[in-house]
């Protein structure tokens, strides 16, 4: 009895400690070696049940790079040129409650980057946000920690989009509080400077809600992200600007 | 009193270390990779049941480290904070250990079903709440809710299986 509850009490004491630890530094090194430990595992499990579903039907045969491009063929006619590519299969999806990510099985060894972007046939779903040699973790647009900086069409007005959970519509802040914003509006991505990261202009979804009332720091509207993101399969992560 | 073997033995030890290993392993791949190739939720704690069951099958001991180891796999592979998983999974599968399952037959159930539920509520709320995340209403707690229910139907009878084959 004192055994059990000392052993407990260390148990404690640890995880405690490692809660610490991980809110004090970001401790990627360790979860990108979990994750490398963990992808062969979850990727041979999806390939041995993909008869019982249809979101990984055909994996076992997604190792065949020809049936990869084949398969990519539709998200990579909407995306943008001059862009190196990567293709990657949707092996497991984030656990953690509310969160939504998705492993994928393709990795630093295809040249993905944190950082990233990464599409599918609608547009922009989401950003790499852990990578190991053959597998990354990819950051939904709607995880409530993603923030993604868009623009409105056509007034193309600028603002903030940020994820409400699985299933949800994102929240988007407009910067400018007379913004003249229409439902059915297209949303765009702002682009990012850096090489590796989000292009201008991929469709990120359409204003399905919007908030009459002008707040004093923006306009706010709900909306609907280009993709389902519970049924993801295939993606393309654009890795570098050529 | 309890019904669960509070301490397996010596030689019974690197018997429990492998079935604890094996069924963390398979309950976490089945979570994170089958579960949504056959077209579930991921959310459904299929891990956290097994932690539980653990627990009531091979004692407070027991259920404790493979809460904690399984806590830990979930914070190393997901996006939760490092060590809040690991934290509920070993409070679990030590409260798991002085759940009486003979006495009544759905008592046992139930409140497997309950623990589970619990420790998966808190784990999402201590995330969403040390990331500054909020929590909101969405499919997630009915898959939570029904998940554990199911998994603690059909993993719970296992419990017999457990203990005799640490013996």
């Amino acid at each position: 009895m004192i055994r059990t509850r000392n052993t407990v009490l260390l148990l404690v004491v640890a995880s405690l400690a490692l809660i610490l630890w991980d809110l004090r530094a970001s401790n990627t090194t360790v979860r990108v070696a979990a994750q490398e430990i963990a992808a062969p595992l979850q990727r041979t499990a999806t390939s041995v049940f993909a008869p019982f579903g249809s979101w990984a039907r055909d994996v076992a045969q997604f190792s065949d790079p020809a049936v990869r491009v084949q398969a990519v063929g539709p998200i990579a006619a909407n995306a943008p040129e001059g862009w190196a590519t990567a293709i990657g299969r949707v092996v497991a999806a984030d656990i953690a409650g509310d969160r939504a990510s998705v492993t994928i099985d393709a990795g630093s060894d295809d040249g993905i980057q944190v950082g990233n972007a990464v599409l599918t046939t609608g547009g922009l779903v989401g950003q790499v946000a852990q990578v190991s040699a053959d597998s990354a973790m990819v950051l939904l647009v709607t995880d409530p920690s993603s923030t993604v900086g868009i623009r409105v069409l056509p007034s193309k007005e600028m603002g903030v989009a940020t994820g409400s959970g699985i299933g949800q519509d994102l929240e988007v802040a407009v910067l400018n509080p007379a913004a003249e914003i229409e439902l059915a509006d297209q949303v765009v991505s702002l682009g990012s400077p850096q090489r590796n990261g989000i292009p201008a202009d991929l469709p990120v979804g359409v204003v399905q809600a919007l908030d009459t009332s002008p707040a004093a720091s923006g306009r706010n509207a709900g909306v609907r992200p280009v993709a389902g993101m519970t049924s993801l399969e295939t993606l393309l992560v654009l890795t570098e600007q050529s | 009193m309890s019904v669960a073997i509070d301490r397996p033995g010596a030689a019974h030890r690197p018997r429990v270390i492998l079935l604890s290993s094996a069924v963390i392993v398979l309950a976490f791949v089945g979570q994170t990779a089958v579960l949504p190739a056959v077209g579930l939720s991921a959310t459904i704690p299929l891990l956290l049941t097994s932690v539980c069951v653990l627990g009531v099958a091979l004692g407070s001991r027991t259920g404790a480290v493979a809460g904690f180891a399984a806590g830990l796999l979930l914070d190393l592979t997901g996006s939760g904070v490092l060590g809040i998983g690991a934290l509920v999974g070993c409070v679990l599968g030590a409260s798991a250990g002085g759940i009486q399952v003979d006495r009544w037959r759905w008592s046992g159930l139930v409140r497997v079903w309950l623990y589970t539920l619990a420790a998966a509520m808190v784990m999402t709320g201590a995330n969403a709440f040390l990331q500054g995340l909020g929590l909101r209403a969405s499919g997630m707690w009915f898959w939570l809710a029904t998940g554990s229910a199911v998994c603690a139907a059909v993993l719970l009878p296992l419990r017999d299986w457990m203990r005799a084959v640490v013996r």
